[in-house]
Formats: C-alpha cells, structure tokens, sequence
C-alpha cells in the first residue's frame, strides 16, 4: 500500500472495505481488505512509528474510525490489540502506577473503555487524526489511574494507611457524601460557613489560599482559622451528625 | 461505649473541652483528666473517629471525576460545564494538582520505554456496588455447549445477572450471553471484553435486548474473564468461566 493515495473508503457487508485509491501514475484503483488486513497493516504503521521510520497513520485511524464511529466489534477488539501495548507502557510509566494496587490490564481495560465511550458514534468527530486520538487515550489512561486512587483515597493517605483505607471502600460512597451534605446544610446555616467547609475539607484550599480569593469574606488565615474552630466545634456537637459519621466507620 | 463506664471524677468533660483537646487549645488539667478518665477518654475517641470519618468523607466530594477533568482540559465539555469546571479548578487544590499530573504525563514522549514492574499488584478488587459475590447458578462455572445443556446463569449481584453459553459453528467458537437484570436497556452499548489471562481474546457491544456476541479467533477451555464495561465507567467482572469442549 505504500504508492497508494488514499480517495475513498467505504465499509461494506461482512467487514469487508473498499478501499480506492489513484497510484502514482493518477490511474484509480479499487481493493478490497477486510478488518483483520486492516489490523495488520495498521500494526505496520505502529512498528514503523514506534522505529521513527515513518508517521503514516492513515490505516490506523480507518481501523479507530471504523471502531469508534461504526462501532464495528471486530474493528474494536483490533483497535485495542493495536494500541494495547502503547498502553501499557503509558500505564507502568505512570507515576502514580506503582503504589495504585491493581494491575496493568485492569488500567488499559478501563482506559480503553472510557476512550470508547467518548468516542463511539459521531463523537468521533472529536479527532481528526490518529495523534490527537491517541493524546486522548493516553489522557484515558492518566484518568484511570487517578480516578482508581482517588476512589480508594490513596493519594490523600500516607502510604501505611492504604490498605486498611481500601478495605473500608465497600459503600456507596456518593450516596453518603450526598447524606453528608444534606446534613451540613442542615447543622451550618451560614453560607460562608458551608462554603468554607467545602473549600478546606473537599477541595484542600489551606487558610491563607482561601483569603486570596475571598478575602471580602474572611480578612486572614487567622479569620479562616477562627471561624473553622468554630465550625468544627458546631459539628462536633451534633449528636446526629456524629452517629452518622461513626455508623460509616 | 459502654452504659456502664462512668468518669472517674464527676462531672465529665464537655464536649467543648474535649474538642479543645483535639485541637491541642486544652488546658493541662483537661488533658490529664481524659488520660485517666476511661469513659472521657473513650468519648474522645469516638471524636476523633468521627472527625476522621469526616475528612475522608468529605474528600473531593465536590470535585468533578478525572474523566470530566480531562475532557475540560481537551475542551470536549459543552461551554456551560467548561466554565463550571474553570472556576471549580481555581478553587481546588486537588482539582489544580491532578490537571498539572495530567499535563506533565501527557509532556512525556508518546514512545517510552516500558518500566520493569517491581511485583505483580494484587489481583483487582471489584468497584463499589459491582461486587461479584460468587454465586453462580451451576455447580461449577464451566459452561458446555449450547447443543447439550442450556446457558449458565451467572449471578453476579442481587440485580444483576449473565447467561453465557458457548455456540460453534464452523470452527468457530463465539460465546453468547444476555444480561439479566431489571434495567437491562441501560445496559445497551456496554462493552463485554473476554480475557484469557493477560489476553483480549475479543469485545463485544450490548444489544438493545441486552444481548452480545463475542467471537473468538481460537477455540478455548482456558478460565476466561468477562469484564462488561458500563458507559458510566462502572465495570462488571465474571471471573473463572471456562467454556468446554465436551
């Protein structure tokens, strides 16, 4: 296929394409491949990518369309064999991989997925080549490695705490952080006493950061320090509150 | 607690005081006091538990997902969640930490070498609310052919199930299945992966019935994986299937 100019690619019946194309004398030719030739040549494209003896990619992001956009099963079960080994060197490569808890394949799988989703159907419109494709999935990988330790709350734990933390995750976290909220709206009647809670327990902000966006609210870290005592003390005493908290333990 | 316990040296410590206690603010006799005091002492505790409990609840519970965070940096978000975002990321530590990770992992060369793992991760866990519970309607979870016994229910939580059933046909083994559950059509468009260890062998996409068809390259008795990966990032996991040949 390397004197080939691409026209036109057309899907057809049982996984079969017709590719057209006008060599380089311009004369038009037709030929069809079918998705396993396809995958082949597309790992061709990725071999030679990966040796930077050539960027062509055209193939591969025909193999991606024709998953992403036709959501082809063939084409998609290929399109992860294709990249699955760009995947996992994403993933051990990842900073955050090694202390994750879970294995490579589980990381590619669920990467693999959301990128699939985002994707599918005319969102593939998104990505007008197989580089900007990738960036996503790699961007996918990142996302679940993060989404996985932030679920298990690992990055926030010093490393001795993980695993009794993980073993703890067998709720339904959301439900109760939505209790949770309900409750604090509850016990705090003050806006900025709510979103003062919000900004130092759920989104880490430290006192002084806190005064450097809203310091019309709260002067200094002094006055965040004082009215989060003072939050703090409120919550503490309230005896429903404090079941509720202990009954998640 | 227990009914029982009472504080050495009435009256009690208030609630007041024992959160000055936690907040190091607590004069020394206090301190003294719930060091000898049992029932004090376990009335800080569960105060302490308790604040605990909260910090971890609270944790980035006003944070948008990892996934949302990157679709907002690849500009993929409808203009309204854009801005959202925006603004939720100026105000969050977290937030701005896992965008600049992001980017800085994205910086890296598409081409790298592999990193040697140190020791294989433990084995995965099951998301919240997915657990698989071991349960499967047949003795053992070997699935045989459709010709001779009917599909295997496996039963993966108390709504949700799976049948599984192996069908040949020239040279060719697929496995067929159909979710089982009450919301089955949200289901739609999930994806079925089968895994022979480390291997795809193929995927799959959800019909509107909850239907799927997997088509495997190569006949296998080897356990299998079946991972149903929902649209809402939530996966299945049926482990230890083995399709046999008798």
């Amino acid at each position: 296929m390397a004197d080939y100019r691409y026209v036109h690619r057309k899907l057809g019946k049982v996984g079969r394409i017709v590719y057209t194309w006008r060599t380089q004398s311009n004369e038009l030719r037709a030929q069809l491949m079918d998705i396993q030739t396809l995958y082949e040549e597309c790992k061709e494209e990725i071999a030679d990518f990966l040796a930077g003896r050539s960027n062509e990619d055209e193939l591969c992001f025909d193999l991606m369309e024709i998953a992403m956009r036709e959501e082809q099963e063939m084409a998609i079960t290929y399109t992860y064999r294709a990249y699955e080994g760009m995947m996992r060197r994403w993933v051990t490569n990842h900073s955050a991989f090694q202390t994750a808890g879970e294995t490579a394949d589980y990381f590619i799988s669920v990467a693999f997925s959301n990128f699939y989703y985002a994707a599918r159907g005319n969102q593939f419109d998104k990505f007008s080549s197989v580089s900007k494709a990738l960036a996503y999935l790699k961007a996918c990988v990142h996302t679940a490695v993060l989404q996985y330790r932030r679920s298990r709350k690992i990055d926030a734990l010093p490393i001795d705490e993980i695993t009794p933390v993980a073993d703890r995750q067998n709720f339904d976290k959301n439900l109760q952080r939505e209790q949770l909220w309900d409750m604090l709206d509850a016990v705090l009647t003050r806006e900025d006493d709510r979103m003062l809670v919000r900004l130092v327990y759920s989104q880490g902000m430290k006192p002084a950061e806190v005064t450097e966006i809203y310091g019309g609210i709260w002067e200094d870290a002094r006055a965040v320090s004082v009215a989060l005592q003072r939050i703090k003390r409120q919550l503490r005493s309230n005896e429903s509150l404090h079941n509720f908290l202990l009954s998640n333990r | 607690m227990s009914q029982q316990m009472t504080c050495i040296s009435p009256p009690s410590l208030s609630d007041d005081t024992l959160s000055n206690i936690l907040d190091d603010l607590a004069d020394t006799s206090s301190v003294q006091h719930v060091q000898a005091c049992d029932y004090c002492g376990a009335r800080l505790n569960e105060i302490r538990q308790a604040d605990s409990m909260f910090s971890m609840m609270m944790y980035r519970s006003t944070c948008p997902s990892s996934q949302t965070l990157t679709d907002y940096e690849f500009g993929f978000l409808a203009d309204g969640e854009q801005v959202t975002i925006k603004a939720h990321i100026k105000e969050c530590n977290h937030c701005q930490a896992e965008v600049n990770m992001l980017n800085g992992f994205l910086s890296v060369p598409m081409v790298t070498e592999e990193k040697p793992v140190s020791k294989r991760p433990p084995m995965p866990a099951f998301l919240p609310g997915y657990e698989y519970q071991g349960t499967i309607m047949e003795e053992m979870a070997t699935v045989v052919r459709g010709a001779i016994a009917g599909p295997v229910i496996v039963t993966v939580t108390e709504d949700f199930s799976v049948t599984l059933e192996r069908m040949d046909s020239a040279g060719q083994m697929s496995i067929t299945g159909q979710v089982l559950a009450d919301d089955f059509m949200t289901y739609e468009g999930s994806l079925v992966q089968v895994y022979e260890g480390d291997e795809l062998l193929c995927i799959a996409r959800v019909g509107d019935l909850g239907d799927f068809e997997c088509k495997l390259e190569r006949p296998t008795t080897a356990k299998l994986l079946i991972r149903i990966a929902l649209p809402n990032g939530a996966f299945i996991n049926v482990p230890e299937i083995v399709f046999s040949d008798n």
